[in-house]
Order: structure tokens, then sequence, then C-alpha cells
């Protein structure tokens, strides 16, 4: 223990008075000396020395601050050494005073009753001392004040109560006395610390409050009069035997009090003990929940939690399994548990006992009759309790617990649970908002890799010769789209060319178009005419696709040396032919594929043959051209999208293109396209004159 | 954007579907709605108006053909009444000339069914 400057000054000081003291005993033994002023002198000396003492014990005894056991044992040893201290001297001292005032015969009588003084003064400061702190273990500013109080009136009664003669100092010291046992009363009742013991500590708290009592009361009748230790303090110093018998009845007072309060609490403990119990739990799970954001985690310490905590046998938690809009038609499923199954409570349904609770905050059943009324007759407990879950003002969930025995949850209880299922019920909702957001995240790269993997799907460029060339554009609305195009190199200078289009947008859209593009690539290779193309093609789709889909196609075939192109239209856009200046709809006959059962499909379908003229240009593409919309709301249209093939005709195939992706974007200034698009554009050359 | 609308009211021994708005992705479900009802009514001679209809999606059309196979199963009907040139250009683009009867006006497609 490291003693500060201050504590060695302090201590010394009080040795210094100690020895002053010790000569002035031995002049006034010696001589007979009898002045009022310097017994008086005495006396404050005597006390300033208990205050030094006392000042110097506060310093460290309330440095660090011990549970209430500890304290109280301190305060056995102390309280037993100065007990001993008190009876020994006693015994040592014996025969020197005999009846009435004690006069110390000797020199060495008189060091002992400087010492016998000197040690009660200091016990009694470390008494004090530690008698404050426990009081102080729960810290009120009052409780320390009112203790300084105490002992400054508590000294000024020691110290008037020496002038017993004088009415005026005998009324002073009087109202002194009277003050201080006011305050004292106001202390008894600082036993704030009993409450917070647990049971067993409460009954080692017993004992020692116990012992206490019986120490201090030996110690203050020690002191008095009667007593040859009273008889030796009040030879040493009046006011510091005054003050050393207020003290010790205040201990002997508190001290029995505290240990009827002690006896009075220990019934109550078990309570304090579950609800603090509870409370830890509580700020367990609050910090548990703060932390966790995978729900079974969360779930499953909730469970643990309310089942450590309360009375509870089992408890288990519902939750809707959606996690979205409730409703009637909600599915509940069994989310976690704590001393029961999913499979043991998948034999029981709690839907009654559900709707009550999501109809009337909780539900309380106390017997098997009102478990019968829940259609849960069979259910093995006598006891069910069963909370909301509820977060955000949304019902998400129920919280059960049961018990064996017939009303087993009170209100108590129950407001127990309740606070716990509304911090669990945030805890999980805000784990399945963070399980969605990665989940959407993971859709979102889901959604990259199938808007890449779509890209290639797409041929990376067309074919082209002297004779023709071609480009085109193709941009889905969304990450993948319903739009087709592609090519086939069927013989040397024969191309297939396909435009489509499948219904819908989006994934599914996309599925279909991968499926479209297997179709036409393996069949565009073995047959010769688009015909026979088209009807082999619907027979793949319509027996694929589901009813309300269906997939459009314009698919062209060229064949250079005859400088032809054969069109078969599948419900597509028209094909739209520049040629010599004038734009001509290629608009033959036939319905979207997947429409039409094969054989009726075959009857509807027509081929349109186009004798190529050089400088022709053939323009296939998909309703997303047209469908584009400007900020006001009004369609690109296919008038402008004529006009502009007109007037950019003369250019090349990806002059073409460039002017039209000009255009849409001039048009739309920024307006997401409502569908994909895609334009195919073969420009025919022909055979270059020369010059 | 007008809002679509299904209006149904019965006429004679056909059901008269009047259609309002546009139909597309978004609304076709709606439409689904109103056939399936009349479906599950026992109705099967059904008249489609679309003069109240501004705009049709592949997704609208696809509507149609979800449900005709049941309907023509119970010897009924749908018949397409009423169309503004541009829905009809639609209809015509994908060949549904082929598949479904369609009338410019509504009272031809109801006597059909009368004469039936």
């Amino acid at each position: 223990m490291r003693i500060s400057f201050r504590n060695s000054l302090y201590f010394t000081l009080a040795g210094g008075i100690a020895v002053l003291l010790l000569v002035y005993d031995w002049i006034r033994v010696a001589v007979n000396l009898n002045s009022a002023f310097l017994t008086g002198l005495n006396d404050l000396l005597s006390i300033a020395m208990f205050a030094l003492f006392y000042w110097t014990f506060r310093s460290f005894l309330s440095r660090k601050l011990h549970g209430p056991l500890e304290t109280l044992r301190k305060l056995v040893g102390f309280a037993f050494f100065t007990a001993a201290l008190l009876s020994i001297f006693g015994i040592l001292l014996a025969g020197v005073g005999g009846e009435g005032e004690f006069i110390p015969r000797n020199v060495w009588q008189l060091i002992a009753t400087t010492v016998f003084s000197f040690g009660v003064a200091a016990f009694l400061a470390v008494l004090l001392n530690l008698t404050s702190n426990l009081m102080d273990l729960k810290p009120d500013k009052r409780v320390r004040r009112r203790f300084g109080l105490f002992l400054c009136f508590a000294f000024a009664a020691s110290v008037l109560s020496v002038f017993k003669g004088s009415t005026l100092m005998g009324t002073l010291g009087t109202i002194a006395f009277v003050i201080t046992v006011v305050i004292a009363t106001s202390h008894i009742v600082s036993m704030n610390w009993i409450v917070f013991l647990t049971r067993k500590e409460k009954y080692k708290s017993l004992v020692h409050t116990l012992f206490l009592f019986l120490l201090c009361g030996y110690s203050f009748a020690s002191a008095g009069p009667a007593h040859l230790a009273g008889g030796i303090l009040q030879f040493y110093s009046g006011p510091l035997d005054e003050f050393a018998k207020i003290s010790f009845l205040f201990m002997t007072i508190y001290f029995s009090l505290a240990f009827v309060v002690t006896l009075f609490h220990i019934p109550t403990s078990g309570v304090f003990e579950k609800k603090k119990r509870e409370l830890d739990s509580y700020q367990d799970l609050s910090k548990v929940i703060t932390n966790v954001l995978d729900t079974t985690e969360v779930l499953n310490n909730t469970v643990t939690v309310v089942g450590t905590v309360t009375q509870a046998n089992k408890v288990w938690i519902e939750l809707r399994n959606d996690g979205t809009l409730a409703g009637p038609g909600d599915k509940y499923e069994i989310s976690a548990t704590h001393k029961t199954s999913q499979y043991e409570l998948s034999a029981f349904d709690f839907s009654a006992v559900r709707e009550a609770v999501a109809a009337r905050n909780h539900v309380i059943v106390n017997d098997s009759a009102e478990l019968a009324r829940f259609s849960l007759k069979e259910f093995p407990a006598k006891s069910l309790l069963a909370v909301p879950l509820t977060a955000h003002d949304e019902f998400i969930g129920v919280l059960y617990a049961s018990h064996d025995m017939p009303y087993a949850f009170d209100e108590e209880e129950t407001s127990t649970v309740s606070a716990f299922a509304d911090t669990a019920a945030v805890a999980i909702q805000n784990s399945l908002l963070f399980t969605k957001s990665i989940e959407n995240e993971r859709l979102q790269h889901e959604l990259r890799i199938a808007h890449e993997m779509q890209l290639k799907l797409l041929p990376e460029s067309l074919p082209y010769s002297e004779k023709f060339e071609t480009d085109f554009l193709s941009f889905p609305a969304l990450e993948v789209g319903g739009d087709y195009i592609d090519y086939s190199r069927i013989a040397d200078g024969t191309y297939a060319f396909v435009v489509g289009d499948v219904s819908g947008k989006g994934t599914s859209a996309a599925f279909y178009m991968a499926y479209m593009k297997g179709v036409f690539q393996s069949l565009s290779a073995s047959l010769k005419s688009p015909l026979e193309f088209m009807m082999e093609a619907n027979d793949a789709i319509e027996n694929t696709l589901q009813k309300n889909f269906f997939i459009t196609l314009i698919y062209v075939l060229l064949r250079e040396k005859e400088e032809e192109l054969s069109i078969v239209r599948a419900g597509h856009m028209p094909g739209v032919l520049i040629s010599g200046g004038v734009c001509r709809l290629i608009k033959p006959a036939g319905a979207g594929l997947g429409l039409e059962p094969s054989k009726d499909f075959g009857k509807h379908i027509e081929e349109e043959k186009i004798c190529l003229k050089r400088g022709d240009t053939l323009v296939l593409y998909t309703d997303g051209v047209t469908d584009q919309r400007n900020p006001e709301g009004e369609e690109f249209g296919e008038e402008r999208f004529y006009g502009l093939l007109k007037e950019t005709s003369g250019g090349s195939a990806t002059d073409i293109k460039g002017g039209i992706i000009r255009a849409l974007a001039e048009f739309s200034q920024g307006t997401d396209a409502v569908d994909d698009t895609t334009v195919l554009i073969l420009k025919w050359k022909g055979i270059a004159i020369p010059d | 954007m007008n809002e679509f609308k299904v209006l149904t009211r019965d006429s004679g021994n056909a059901v008269v579907m009047e259609l309002h708005g546009f139909l597309d992705a978004h609304t076709a479900p709606d439409l689904e709605k109103s056939f399936s009802d009349l479906i599950g009514r026992g109705k099967y001679n059904i008249v489609v108006n679309f003069n109240g209809l501004s705009y049709i999606s592949s997704a609208g059309l696809g509507v149609f053909m979800a449900y005709i196979d049941e309907v023509r199963n119970n010897h009924g009907d749908i018949k397409l009444t009423n169309m503004q040139q541009k829905v009809f250009n639609v209809f015509d683009l994908l060949g549904f000339p082929f598949l479904y009867e369609i009338y410019p006006d509504q009272d031809e497609a109801l006597k059909k069914f009368d004469s039936k």
C-alpha cells in the first residue's frame, strides 16, 4: 500500500499530539494541575488526533471500495480488535481506579492509558470509515455529506459535554446531541447495500451484522463510566470518550437494524435475484442482437434466453415465412426451438393461438381445458404463453413458451417475455432485411452474369462480302432481354439472317431467346427453304413455350449468286426495303411462332422473294425501336423510323446504324427504353461497275 | 398514361368485355383475372371490345392466347371487335386474324353467338 506524503504527515501529527498529551498528562498527574484552559486544549487536541486518524484512514480505505461482504468482514475484524483492546486494558489496568474516577498512579500506567486511548481512537476511526463506506456502496452524495455532518455534530456534542456546569454550553451540547441523533437516525435507513445481496450473501451478512451488533454493543458498554475502559478514556479526554460512546451506540443500532433488515429481505431475495438475472439476460440479448446479423443465431439466442430466464419448459418461435406481406393466407413455420423440436411441434396446429395473438396481443393459457379451446388438447403441457413478434408495427410471428404445470405464467412473466419478444422481433426483422439485401446483391450479380452470357449469344458481327454489307444493333431494356438476332452461313454465298422477339421481357424471355438460338442454328443448317424452316421452328416451339408466350421471327435468306432475297415472317414487324428512294414494307403473311398448331401455321405462312438491285437496303427491326418514347410520352413510331431510313439509305450499313442510334438518343432524351431494341441492316452493293 | 380497365357485362348468351387504357406486362394480370372469372362462371362466349384500348404489348397479346384453348374446348369463342387501327395492326402483324374472329363492330360478333 502506497502511503502518501499527506497521510504520513497526518499520522506523524497524530503521534505528535499523542506524545504532547502524554507529557501534559504526566505533568497533570505529577503536580496535580487543574487548569480549565489546559483541559480544554487537551480535549481539543485529542479530538484533533481522532480527526487526523479519520482523514488518514479515509483516504486509503475509500480509495478502493469493496463489496458489502468484504467491508462487513473488515468491520467485524476491527470491531473485534476494538472490543479486545477495551477488555485487555480493562484487565491490565484493573485495580487502578476501582469505583469512580480513574487516575494513573505511575508513568507506566500513564503510558498504558495513552497507548490505549490512541488505539481506541485509531480503531474507531477505521470502524467509522468502514461503516461510512458500507452505507456509501450504492453511491449517493447526500449520504456522504450527511455522514460528515453526523461526525461534526457528534464532535460538537462531545466537546460541549465537558461543560456540564454551564447552562449555555449545556444547552448547546444538548442541541448538538439531538441533531447528532437526528442525523444518525436518518443514516440508519441507508441500507441499500442489503437489497443487492444474493440470498447466500444475505445469510453471511446476517452472521456479520449479528457479530457487529454484539461487538459494538460491548464496546459501547465498555466505554461507559461504569467500566474501567470508560474511565481510562474519560481521564484521557472527556470528549473523546463521549464521541466514542456516541459512535459505538450509533454502530450498535445501525448493525442491529441491518441484521433485522437483512432478515426481512431474505424472503424477497429470490424475486430480486430473478429480476436481476432477467435484466442481465435482457442486456446480453440486446448486445447479441445488435451484433448478430444472422437470423438463425438471433432466433436461437432468443429462445435460449427466454427458456433460461422464465419458468418455461419449452420455448419456440414461429415466423411468417415469406417475410413480406401479412394476410390470412400467410404460412408460418417453426423457426427456433428450446427444449423441444420442430418434429415434436409439427404434430400440433397453433393457428388458433396465433390468430388470437395477432388479434389481441398476448395469450395466456392456464390449464388443459383452455388448451382444448385452442384445439391443442393433446399438447403435452398445462400452460402456454404466446406473445406477438412485432417489428415496426408489423406482425412477423409468435413467441411461445409452455410449462407442465397449470397457471405457470402470470402477468409479470408475460411482461418479461413480451419485452424479450419486442427486442428480438426488431433484431429478427433487421437480420431478415440484411439477408434479403445480400440475396438481392447476389441476384444482381447473377443478372450481370446473365447479361454477359446473353451478349455472347449475339453474333459479334454479321457476314459481308464484296456484294453486300451488314451491321446491327441490339440493346436489352433490362439486364437480359428477349430480342434475338443471328445469322447462319448455309452454303457458299447463301446466308440466313434472322431477327426475333420473344413476348415479354427479362429473364423468362432471355431463356426462350437462348432456346430460339438453338432452334435456328440447328434448323437453318439442314433446311433449304425458308418456309420449311419456319414450320419446323413452330413445331419446336409450340410444344415448349408456355401458352401465353410466343416468338415473332423474320427470316431472310440471301442468295448472292441469284441476287435474291427470300423472306418469311412469323408475326414479326415487317422488313423495310428501301429501293430507289422508295420505302416498301415486306410483310408476307404468317402468325407468330407458338400461336398456332403447325398444321394451321403452315396454311397461313407465305414467302416473299425480292430481286436485289444495286443500293437496295433491307432493315429488320423489333418493336423496341418504334415503341421508344420521349419524355412527353410520344412514340418514336413507324413513320419517323421509315422516314429516317429513307433519308440515310444512301450511306453504308454502318452509317445507317449510326443514324438510327443518334436519332433514338436524340428522340428519347434519356427516357428509358421500354422494350429491347434490335435492328439489322443489310445493304446490297451488287457488283461494282468499274469506272 | 391511361389506367387499364376491364368492364364486363352480359349480353344475350354472350359476355361483352370492354377494355380501356394500356394493356401491357403490368396490366395483363388484370385481364387474366377477368378471363378466369368469366371462365369460372362458365361463360365461354366472350366478345372483347377494344374500342377504349389505346395500346397493347406482346404480354397483353399473350393473355388471349392463354385462354383460347379452354374456351374453344367448351364450345365457346373469344371474338375481338372495335379495334383502333393501331391496335389492329399489332394483331394483324402477329397473325391473330388467323386465330381469332375480328369484327369492326361488337354487334356483329354478338350476332354470331346468337345464331349459334
